[in-house]
Parts: structure tokens; C-alpha cells; sequence
């Protein structure tokens, strides 16, 4: 027995020794941590790093992807305490002017070298998303471009003897005979619908070609006073959700799966339809180069249908707190550049990105259907956006309470049948949101009027000039 | 009991061990007190007092908002939602639990059967596999072309394929057998040690009176276990009004909060958003809220336990 | 005579024959569902990326490969990974094992000043949903200066009141008889001597128990391991390797299944090896 309290003072000695020597980790010389959840161009980042390391063996580059629900539950934290990564971007719930507030980014205009922000296009380092009041915090990860186009395989649209469908009657009926024809091979649409977001993406570009006033994600605009999510054109975009699944159109397992999965299984030729951004291009010509497929816009559901520009949003910067912002510079102005290192170029080539640097899309756009994307894109409108018209509207987003079930769970339960009475459910969700962004307003002492834009024509780009009248 | 009633002792001598006794007795909770309070009584201190503030956790304004936040739960349908599917997976999972492991138990409770070893690993083996993983296994045997699909369709028990996980209708329920199949080995084993204190000539004297194996089992054994039945309901119980990692990731609480119960709702409120900041301070209010009615809950069923205790 | 021969076949089969061979099939198709889908996933692991979904309900690959493990052991740092799964797993279990059994002891036993209280503080956090503790429990690391290092995972994996293991410890302890106490006071042991000497050997059963447990607990705990080692990749458990791997590797399935099978198979092996002991441990649990 004496043997047992020896044998339990040894381990408890054991443990303090052992784990003491293990908080004594070696120091290495330069780590850079990096952190971000740029899934689609991993393949290229993790080269870049390895040319990076290559031609800088002071700096080792430690990079961590994650998905944005894992940033805000654990890096965040981390960046409050003072131990966050060297560089990470602005999580996608938060915007640019909150960041600043909270002092998590270095201004990083002084750690980089001459000239470099001039490679970077005309406009894209703005006021509001990368800079505020004129100080540079954040670079942007690639140009904006809707990111709620359709792709479609071109073998499947032949072999069942289909042309591009435009509108929506066509796009439900193609769905429907694909199905039928695939019988069980091959599906009419596929989505991520496990993640509410690109459900929400769907619904609200689909409400867009239905020629719906609608705010782009996460944004807020009004239409008559009121949050415009029980609209008849909502119902329009609805139907035809409901229709293809009621069809038996959806890609079975939509519900239960993420957003790089229905990529992935819409070029293993599972479905017909996809609906998502530029980036499958760049992941599709690496893993899957065999893949026949083009894009084209959402299918109309009225003539005045129409598909909104993106905001551009920040990305990149150098925490606040960081050791060493030369090296963090340094990485930066390396993953941008167009002379030493390749990254710019291999996502433009690849298709994954549209570059933000000059000349770099004019050079590399090599791809077919990234030029398509590109084409398409083009045709995509500006939409009213209420912090364009007053920066206090960045103080109503970090203000707003979203209201439950949000826009994005509907979107999702119509994907998996998990409600039959939707319009119920978005005419609820149109009063709580009008009230809710009613009080937001108040509590930040803007007018809710701000919201509303009446000079705004369904299917018309919204112009400067128009932003200009409401004055 | 055997318990050392202090307080019963009265000379000056004894009252310098009484006292000294209780430093010992201290001293000796001291390390697990200190663990606790550093661990969890403190961040559950700090979740209450951030329930009663509106912050979204990733900035530092934070605006005390008193009761508001519960004020704004009891009107909020889909934490109402989460909590009835909190029980409702609890209602669901425990008994499946404990009366297929008993069931297993029993079985393997046989020491001449031959490949007793190798069902009993076989039967175990889930409990040891990482949540995450089990998610994505788990994602493919249910999908619409998995073989759960593939099996009830040769057995005509379902005529059209159905996405087991991702249909509102059936998540839940896909969530429990889920769950039911990676826990049960743990059951399962207390329950094997449960029968194992149960005197096997007990059984012998039964079954040369003739009484047949299920009659044995009703009239003999089950009292002998009763006991421990009550342990093994309380802790998977509590495991099950914790369950969070499965959840978590087989369907992140969908679809259309078929499967959200409290710490997925939790998790969700805390961290992510669709418009806005995050509502940290509105999720540790749901925290405690839930807490507090499982407390309650915990002590009823305590009560009850020790009821049980005295009348045996 | 005729008695004792009855008996005799009473006792050896227990059951007759065809309840036996009804009882192994049972068993036999239900051992066979339960670990279909850790087959089907190491089977996966060796199938190329392509044949995954062709072959998704084989068991049986078409072709072979190992390629997912080079793969996946050249993207993830497995080795380091499962080393210090091990440390923090064996440090931290030890950690609960002294403090539980120490605290179960006095509990079970005493009735000291402030005991009710304690119990109650105890029992009253038994269920709170911990995700919304994340960030005091960081707060707390970072302020011990422990953030990303495997001191920091220890003690915050040994951190709580491990209730159910203090209610066993009591719970068991308060079943001892009071004269193997008083034997040992006549011997002269003290307070802490009479605990080690005499407390600690009998309570072996459940202290397999708690060994085992939260073996399990800490080799799959993942959140909080996960927001510790944020800053230091290089002191993170398998399963947050794994969690971190899947993360950047979503459509690498199979890619996916030998990261799974090689976080899985060594602790099978582990406790095929140890199975006796294992269960009789587990079965602590309910036996006090």
C-alpha cells in the first residue's frame, strides 16, 4: 500500500516536470500565422507559401483554414485577448468601420513599400470597406462579382436534348425532364443547402430575376416601409423552389449538404444546375478538367428581372497586436504581387478569383467559362446600398438584431420540405425585421426612411446620380 | 451510513480533532475546488453576467441590458423550439439507450457464449470514434443513396429513397439512432456490470424451478439491477440534454430546426449571424435559462432516486 | 443421482441448443450493423477519390490504394498530433484522479463544515450548456500564460467538478465500513495515511472507472482544445488535427477516412488489448 501513495507522488511529480518542460516549447525565429477560410484557392495558397518560404527562410508561414462559424467562436476571442494571428480578414459578420473601432488592425500603409497600393485597380481600396477616414486597414481578396450565377453541364443539357433555360417555367421544366431522363443518375439542381447562407443566396437572386426589390445578403432595405420578404415577386421565386423540389428535381441529399460538397458533386455529373460563384472554375479546371459545363444568369422570372452587383468587401489585415508587421507587409505585398510570385496569376488562371491588381485579369483570363462568368457578371446591375448613401448605416448593422426564423432557414426548410405555408412564415418575417430595424435606427439616431429608396426602378441600375437626387 | 457525524462530538480534545478534521476534509476538496472554480464556476459566473448584456462577443461596447435578454427569450419560437427538442431528444434517446444496452447486456451476460469477446468490441467500438468523424460516416450511410436506403428498399420497407437526415421529417428521429448506436456501448457496459453482481446460482435456483429466461429475468434479475438502473438513467440523462459535438455535426440543428436543441441553438446565437453581430450575450442567457430548468429537473430526479434507495 | 445430473445439464448449457444458436445470430447480425459503418469508413480510406461514390455501398474496393494516407499524413502533422493526444490524455486523467478521489473520499465520509454547500455548488452546473463558457475558459489560460502549450490543455481538461465522478467516489467510499478506518487509527495511521494506505487500494474499481471515462472524454474533446492551440498548431490534439483537417479538406472524402481511421484504429487496438480491463472499469461506474 505504501507502494501505491509512492507510485501516486512519483506520477504527481511526473506531471508537474514533465508538463513544465512541455510549456518551454523552442521559440522559433519568425512564425506568421495566418488565418482565414478561402477554401476554393487553397491549393494555390499553399504553393504560394512554399515559394514564399523558399525566398524569405527568416519567415515561417503557419496558415489555418477555417470556416467562418469556427473564426467567430474561437479566433475572435483570441484577437480580443491580444493573441491573434498576424493576419486574418474582417469575419464576414462584422464590417470594416467595427473592426477599427475595436483596434484590431494596424494601419498598413507605413510597412508597405512605395507604389504598391497604386497596382492595386481604380476604386477598389474605397473608403468605407478597405480604408477609414483615409487610413488603409484592410486589402480586398479579389474583385466582386455576383456570386449567384448558374452553372450547368453541358452533357446532361445535350443528352436529354435541352436548350439553356431562361426563364423560370423553362428552368423547372428542364429540371423535371433532366430528372426524368437521368432516372437516378443525375439530378435537375444541386445546392449546399446545410448551409443556410447559399440557400438565402438562391432565394434572394431568384427574387432579383423575378424582378424583386431586394437588399444583396446580410443588407437591409425597405420597399414601401417595410422589410420586402413577403413581396409577390418573393412568392414568384418561392413557387419555383417549391415546384423543383416538389418535382423531384433537387439533388436528393441537397439538405444534408455543404457548399464545396455540391460543387464537387455537380462535376462528378450528379446535377445539371448549380448555383454559386466564380470560384468552382478554379476547383473544377484542377480537380475535375474533364467537366463540359458553361454559366449562364439565374432564369427570369419577369421581364424586368435583373441580377445585383456584390459589395466589395475587406479582407486581409495586419493585427493590431502582431510582432512583426514588417513581415506581415511583406507577406502581403508577396501574395499581390505580379512580378516575384504567381498567386494573383494562378487564381485568375485557374478561374477561382478575379483579381484586384492591375493587369492581371487582362493577362491570365484564360478560361473559357471564366471569360463567360466574366460576361455575365457584367450585365449584373448596382443595387441601392444604404451605407452608400449614409456611413451611419455601418452603426445600424452592427446594432441590428436579425430576427428568427431569418430569411436564410426559410430558404433552407422550402430546400428540404421542412415547410409547407413559406409565405406565412416570410410575411412573420417581414414585420419582425421592419420592427427590428425600426429600433435599430432609433437606437442609433438615423432615419429608418434611410432604408427606403424610392426613385429605385426594379431592373435599373441604381446610379451616383441617384443617390445624388434623394439628397 | 457511515458517515462520521461531527458535529455529535463535545470535549475540548475532540473539538481540536473536529477542527482539524474539517481542515483535512478541506484540503482535500481543495484541488478539485480550485479546478472547478477556475473552469467552470467562474465561466458559468461569467455566462450569467453576460446574459445580462447586449454584446455580440466580438467587440468590447457592451450595453447592460438587465432582464431584457430574458424577457426576449421567453417570446423567441425557435429557442422555445430548441428547448422542446432538448427533451424531446432526451425523451426519445434515453429509453431506446438503456433498454437496447440492457437488451445486449443480457445477452452478452453469458460467460459460456463463444464469441462473447468480439461482440462485445464490436458493440463498443462507436463510443471510441471522434464526433466529427462519425458526422461525415454518418452524412453517407443515411443519404439517399446509402445503404440504410439501399437495405429498407430490399426489405420493401420504404418504396421511394428518402435523404434520412435531411428531411424535417425524419431528422430527428436519424439524430436519435444515431446517437443511440455511438453511446449504447457505455451503457451496455454498466449494465453487463450491473448483471454481474447478480449471483449467478440466483438464476440457476430460477431456472431449475423451472421459470423460463424472460420470467427469470423480470422476477430475479431485475430487481437485483433496479438500482443501478437508476444510475444508468441519470447519467444518460444528463448526457443527453448535454449532446452537442453529434448534433452538431450531423445536421448543425436543421434542417429548418428540426434537430436544434439548446447548445446547438447556443452555439448558432453565439457565434454566427445573418444579418447583425452575433448575440453572445443573448446565447448565455438561453444558457442559464436552460441550466436552471434542468437543475430543477436534476434535483426532482434526485429526490426520486433517493426515494427509490429507501424503499429497497 | 438423478437430482445432481440435472443439474449438471442445468448448469453447463444454460440454455438448449436452439435458444443458443437464436442468441448468436442476434448477436451476430447486430455486432455486424454496429460496426458496419467503422468498416465501411476504413475500407473507404483505401478506395481512390474517384470510386467513392461509384463504390459507395461496396464493402469490397475495386482497387486499392494507400495514396489517402500519404496524402493525408504529408498535409496533417499525425505523429506530433498523436503524441500529444497522448500526454494531455495520461496527464490530465491523472490530474481528475487524484482530485476526484481525494474529494470523493472526504465527501462520501465527512460531514465537514460547508459539505452541503459544496454538493450543491457541485451538482448545481452539472448541465449547463459549457459553449458559452468558451471565453472566460480562454480568458483564465491566456491569463496563466498556459495559451498553446500542452500545460494549458492538461489543466483545462482536468478543469470542472467532474460530478459524476465525485458522486462515485462518495458514493462508494460511504459504503466502506467504519472499522478499516478505526483498524488503521489503532495502527497509528494519520488523516492522510489512512486515506492512501487503506482509502485508495479499495477504491481501485472505481478509479479504473474514472480512468477510463475520461480517457474517452479528453481523447475526443475538441472545442476547447481547439481555441487553445490557436496560436501554437504544433501542440494540438488528434482530434482537433482531425476537426482542422476536415475543415480544409471538405471534399477530400476519402482523404477524410484515413485521417479518421488513423485517429481510430490505434485507440481500438488499444482497447481490444486492454478490454477486460477496460470494462470492468466502465463497470465501476454502476457497481458503487
Amino acid at each position: 500500500m505504501k507502494k501505491r501513495l509512492l507510485s501516486l507522488l512519483l506520477a504527481c511529480a511526473l506531471l508537474m516536470s514533465v508538463s513544465g518542460a512541455l510549456t518551454a516549447l523552442a521559440d522559433e525565429p519568425i512564425t506568421l500565422r495566418v488565418y482565414d477560410w478561402s477554401d476554393s484557392t487553397l491549393v494555390y495558397r499553399q504553393k504560394f507559401h512554399e515559394e514564399f518560404m523558399e525566398k524569405n527562410p527568416d519567415i515561417k508561414i503557419e496558415y489555418t483554414q477555417l470556416t467562418i462559424d469556427q473564426f467567430n467562436s474561437t479566433v475572435v476571442g483570441a484577437i480580443q485577448n491580444g493573441e491573434g494571428p498576424d493576419l486574418f480578414p474582417v469575419p464576414t459578420t462584422l464590417n470594416l468601420t467595427t473592426a477599427v473601432n475595436e483596434g484590431w488592425f494596424l494601419p498598413m500603409e507605413q510597412y508597405l513599400s512605395e507604389g504598391f497600393v497604386d497596382t492595386f485597380q481604380d476604386g477598389v481600396l474605397a473608403e468605407g470597406v478597405q480604408r477609414k477616414n483615409g487610413v488603409l486597414y484592410t486589402l480586398p481578396e479579389s474583385g466582386s462579382l455576383s456570386n449567384s450565377m448558374i452553372f450547368y453541364n453541358k452533357d446532361i443539357l445535350a443528352e436529354c436534348g435541352l436548350e439553356v433555360p431562361t426563364t423560370f417555367d423553362e428552368f423547372r421544366a428542364a429540371c423535371k425532364t433532366i430528372t426524368e431522363t437521368g432516372a437516378g443518375r443525375y439530378w435537375g439542381l444541386i445546392e449546399g443547402g446545410n448551409q443556410a447562407n447559399r440557400c438565402e443566396i438562391l432565394l434572394r437572386a431568384l427574387v432579383q430575376s423575378a424582378g424583386g426589390k431586394i437588399a444583396i445578403n446580410g443588407r437591409a432595405l425597405t420597399v414601401d416601409g417595410r422589410a420586402p420578404y413577403d413581396t409577390p415577386e418573393m412568392a414568384k421565386a418561392v413557387e419555383l423552389l417549391q415546384g423543383i423540389v416538389e418535382d423531384g428535381s433537387l439533388y436528393p441529399d441537397t439538405a444534408s449538404i455543404s457548399a464545396p460538397e455540391a460543387r464537387e458533386l455537380f462535376a462528378q455529373g450528379k446535377a445539371a444546375f448549380l448555383c454559386q460563384g466564380l470560384w468552382c472554375i478554379g476547383t473544377w479546371a484542377n480537380d475535375h478538367p474533364e467537366l463540359n459545363y458553361g454559366v449562364m444568369t439565374p432564369p427570369k422570372g419577369a421581364d424586368n428581372g435583373y441580377v445585383a452587383n456584390v459589395e466589395g468587401g475587406p479582407w486581409m489585415g495586419i493585427y493590431a497586436k502582431t510582432k512583426y508587421p514588417e513581415a506581415a507587409a511583406r507577406y502581403l505585398e508577396a501574395l499581390y504581387s505580379t512580378t516575384d510570385y504567381h498567386y494573383q496569376a494562378d487564381v485568375v488562371k485557374s478561374g477561382s478569383y478575379v483579381s484586384v491588381i492591375k493587369g492581371v485579369n487582362e493577362a491570365n483570363m484564360v478560361d473559357p467559362v471564366m471569360k463567360e462568368y466574366y460576361e455575365a457578371a457584367s450585365k449584373c446591375i448596382d443595387v441601392p446600398i444604404a451605407t452608400s448613401r449614409d456611413a451611419k448605416f455601418y452603426d445600424f448593422y452592427s446594432t441590428v438584431v436579425g430576427a428568427t426564423p431569418s430569411l436564410a432557414s426559410i430558404a433552407q426548410g422550402i430546400l428540404s420540405q421542412a415547410i409547407d405555408e413559406p409565405m406565412d412564415y416570410l410575411k412573420a418575417l417581414s414585420d419582425a425585421e421592419t420592427a427590428n430595424w425600426k429600433t435599430a435606427c432609433e437606437t442609433i439616431g438615423v432615419d429608418f426612411a434611410g432604408l427606403e429608396f424610392p426613385n429605385w426602378v426594379a431592373g435599373q441600375p441604381y446610379t451616383s446620380e441617384d443617390y445624388a437626387a434623394l439628397q | 451510513m457511515s458517515q462520521h457525524a461531527i458535529k455529535a462530538v463535545r470535549s475540548p480534545i475532540q473539538r481540536r480533532n473536529r477542527i482539524k478534521l474539517n481542515l483535512w476534509c478541506w484540503a482535500f476538496v481543495s484541488l478539485t475546488l480550485i479546478f472547478y472554480l477556475l473552469f467552470q464556476g467562474y465561466p458559468i459566473l461569467c455566462s450569467i453576467y453576460y446574459s445580462l448584456f447586449n454584446w455580440s462577443g466580438m467587440t468590447s461596447n457592451m450595453a447592460y441590458v438587465g432582464l431584457e435578454n430574458y424577457r426576449s427569450l421567453l417570446n423567441d419560437s425557435v429557442f422555445w423550439g430548441a428547448f422542446k427538442n432538448s427533451f424531446r431528444y432526451m425523451i426519445m434517446v434515453v429509453p431506446l439507450e438503456v433498454v437496447i444496452s440492457l437488451f445486449f447486456a443480457y445477452l452478452l451476460n453469458d460467460e459460456k457464449l463463444k464469441l462473447r469477446t468480439a461482440y462485445r468490441v464490436s458493440l463498443f467500438v462507436p463510443v471510441v470514434v471522434t464526433a466529427s468523424i462519425v458526422g461525415i460516416v454518418m452524412v453517407f450511410i443515411w443519404s439517399s443513396n446509402g445503404i440504410i436506403n439501399y437495405a429498407m428498399k430490399s426489405m420493401n420497407l420504404i418504396d421511394k429513397n428518402i435523404n434520412w437526415l435531411g428531411n424535417a421529417k425524419y431528422a430527428m428521429q436519424t439524430v436519435v439512432y444515431v446517437s443511440v448506436w455511438k453511446d449504447m456501448g457505455t451503457y451496455m457496459i454498466y449494465w453487463l456490470a450491473a448483471l454481474q453482481s447478480v449471483p449467478t446460482d440466483v438464476i440457476e435456483a430460477a431456472s431449475v424451478d423451472g421459470a423460463t429466461r424472460s420470467r427469470t429475468f423480470f422476477s430475479v434479475v431485475v430487481p437485483i439491477i433496479a438500482p443501478t438502473a437508476g444510475i444508468i438513467l441519470i447519467l444518460c440523462t444528463i448526457n443527453s440534454l448535454k449532446a452537442f459535438d453529434l448534433i452538431q455535426t450531423l445536421t448543425g440543428g436543421g434542417p429548418f430546426y428540426a434537430t436544434d436543441v439548446i447548445a446547438t441553438f447556443v452555439y448558432r446565437t453565439a457565434f454566427t449571424s445573418d444579418m447583425g453581430l452575433p448575440r453572445f450575450g443573448y446565447a448565455s442567457a438561453a444558457a442559464t435559462m436552460f441550466g436552471i430548468v434542468v437543475i430543477i429537473i436534476g434535483a426532482v430526479l434526485n429526490a426520486l432516486k433517493g426515494k427509490l434507495q429507501d424503499l429497497q | 443421482m438423478e437430482a445432481t445430473q440435472t443439474r449438471k445439464i442445468k448448469k453447463n448449457p444454460r440454455l438448449p441448443r436452439p435458444g443458443r444458436i437464436v442468441i448468436n445470430a442476434v448477436l451476430l447480425v447486430c455486432s455486424l450493423i454496429w460496426i458496419y459503418p467503422i468498416v465501411w469508413t476504413i475500407i473507404s480510406s483505401f478506395k481512390p477519390q474517384a470510386d467513392f461514390f461509384k463504390e459507395q455501398l461496396t464493402l469490397l474496393p475495386g482497387s486499392v490504394t494507400l495514396e489517402n494516407y500519404a496524402r493525408v499524413w504529408s498535409k496533417a502533422n499525425f505523429a506530433v498530433y498523436f503524441l500529444n493526444s497522448v500526454i494531455v490524455t495520461v496527464f490530465s486523467v491523472l490530474l481528475v484522479l487524484i482530485m476526484t478521489n481525494m474529494a470523493g473520499y472526504v465527501l462520501g465520509r465527512y460531514k465537514f463544515v460547508g459539505r452541503g454547500l459544496l454538493m450543491a455548488i457541485f451538482l448545481s452546473s452539472i448541465c449547463i450548456p459549457l459553449v458559452s463558457t468558451l471565453i472566460p475558459v480562454y480568458q483564465i489560460v491566456k491569463g496563466m500564460g498556459l495559451l498553446g502549450t500542452r500545460l494549458g490543455l492538461i489543466l483545462s481538461g482536468a478543469g470542472g467538478a467532474h460530478v459524476v465522478f465525485l458522486l462515485l467516489f462518495s458514493s462508494y467510499y460511504s459504503t466502506v465500513p467504519n472499522e478499516l478506518e478505526e483498524a488503521a487509527k489503532i495502527d497509528g495511521c494519520g488523516f492522510m495515511r489512512t486515506f492512501v494506505s487503506v482509502m485508495v487500494p479499495l477504491s481501485s474499481p472505481i478509479s479504473t472507472t474514472v480512468i477510463i471515462m475520461e480517457s474517452l472524454w479528453t481523447w475526443n474533446a475538441f472545442q476547447l482544445p481547439l481555441i487553445l492551440t490557436l496560436n501554437n498548431p504544433t501542440a494540438r490534439t488528434l482530434a482537433v488535427g482531425l476537426y482542422a483537417f476536415k475543415g480544409e479538406n471538405t471534399v477530400d472524402w476519402t482523404g477524410i477516412c484515413a485521417g479518421g481511421a488513423i485517429a481510430m484504429v490505434p485507440i481500438i487496438v488499444v482497447f481490444i488489448a486492454f478490454q477486460k480491463f477496460f470494462i470492468n472499469g466502465m463497470a465501476g461506474a454502476v457497481k458503487g
